[in-house]
């Protein structure tokens, strides 16, 4: 009885999240690979947003990278409360090259995880993954030349 | 009329039952993230035996990032012990990612292992079916079966440490 319930839980569950986006995408466009590596992993490591490692899943066209990146205050004013986000840590931001050349960067979207968790966080933990999201948004932007 | 009120009764019962089920089980914790705990081991004993484990199931160990560590060289007092750590580097991960991106976040994989509230360690890792589920129209049998293969066998580490 308990796993047709948590059947039926899943699948009404499932229904619902196929209209949330997971994820959050830009695209950046006229510039090389590498360079957008570059320029974002400074830009992040401007704002705090440490990148702990590379993993280059392809180094052959099309390219694609994963930056690890965390910020331990981030860390620290969610995950004593909230410890299973750790599986979500460190942020991946992903970076691959499209079909006509540009970069396009993404991670997990911030605001569909608020949306999805609202009344489990406090109004500290509302605003740390506010500001992280808007410190991603802000690195990616500065990578783009625009500031 | 039977028909209709038939019919109609068994809406309600059908409405009243998913209600129920909503309200006491639509946890987003628990369709997100699947955890386990450990009694009876450090919280270093346990980071050890699952590096271990990942290892010698085919789940390639990257690195353990001793988060708890980091923050009391900052001068954190006060921080349960916690880590996190990072596997499943498989095969196939490439043909994978590039068609679904997003998926850098179930592979590689991150296990969080840290010091409960009721004095065990407890290990939690994502779950994998809503992002299948999510993703299938952009997923092959053969990507599906990867990420649930990895997954599966990332249980049965965990199960295996937590015993």
């Amino acid at each position: 009885m308990r796993k047709v319930l948590l059947t039926l839980l899943l699948g009404l569950s499932l229904t619902f999240a196929v209209d949330f986006k997971f994820e959050y995408e830009e695209k950046i466009e006229g510039m090389d690979f590498e360079d957008v590596k570059l320029l974002l992993k400074t830009a992040l490591d401007g704002r705090n947003m440490n990148v702990l490692d590379v993993i280059d899943v392809s180094t052959e066209p099309p390219r694609f990278s994963v930056f690890l990146v965390c910020n331990l205050t981030y860390a620290q004013d969610i995950l004593p409360d909230m410890p299973e986000f750790g599986t979500i840590a460190p942020c991946r931001i992903y970076l691959y090259e499209d079909r006509d050349g540009n970069v396009i960067v993404g991670y997990i979207n911030i605001p569909t995880l608020l949306k999805i968790y609202k009344k489990f966080l406090d109004e500290k933990a509302v605003k740390v993954f506010k500001v992280a999201d808007e410190d991603i948004k802000a690195a990616i932007k500065e990578t783009k030349g625009e500031f | 009329m039977r028909g209709i009120l038939f019919i109609l009764g068994g809406l309600l019962i059908v409405g009243a039952l998913v209600f129920f089920i909503y309200k006491n089980y639509a946890n987003p914790f628990k369709l997100m993230f699947y955890t386990q705990t450990v009694q009876g081991k450090s919280f270093d004993k346990v980071i050890e035996e699952l590096s271990d484990s990942l290892n010698k199931s085919g789940l390639k160990l990257i690195r353990v990032l001793p988060l708890s560590k980091a923050l009391k060289a900052r001068g954190v007092k006060d921080f349960p012990n916690y880590s996190m750590v990072l596997a499943c580097d498989v095969e196939g991960k490439r043909e994978l990612l590039l068609k679904v991106p997003f998926l850098s976040n179930l592979i590689p994989c991150s296990l969080a292992v840290y010091d409960n509230k009721e004095g065990g360690v407890s290990i939690t890792a994502l779950k994998e079916t809503l992002f299948i589920h999510q993703y299938k129209s952009k997923l092959s049998e053969e990507d599906v079966k990867l990420i649930k293969d990895t997954y599966s066998k990332l249980k049965k580490v965990i199960e295996g440490v937590a015993q």
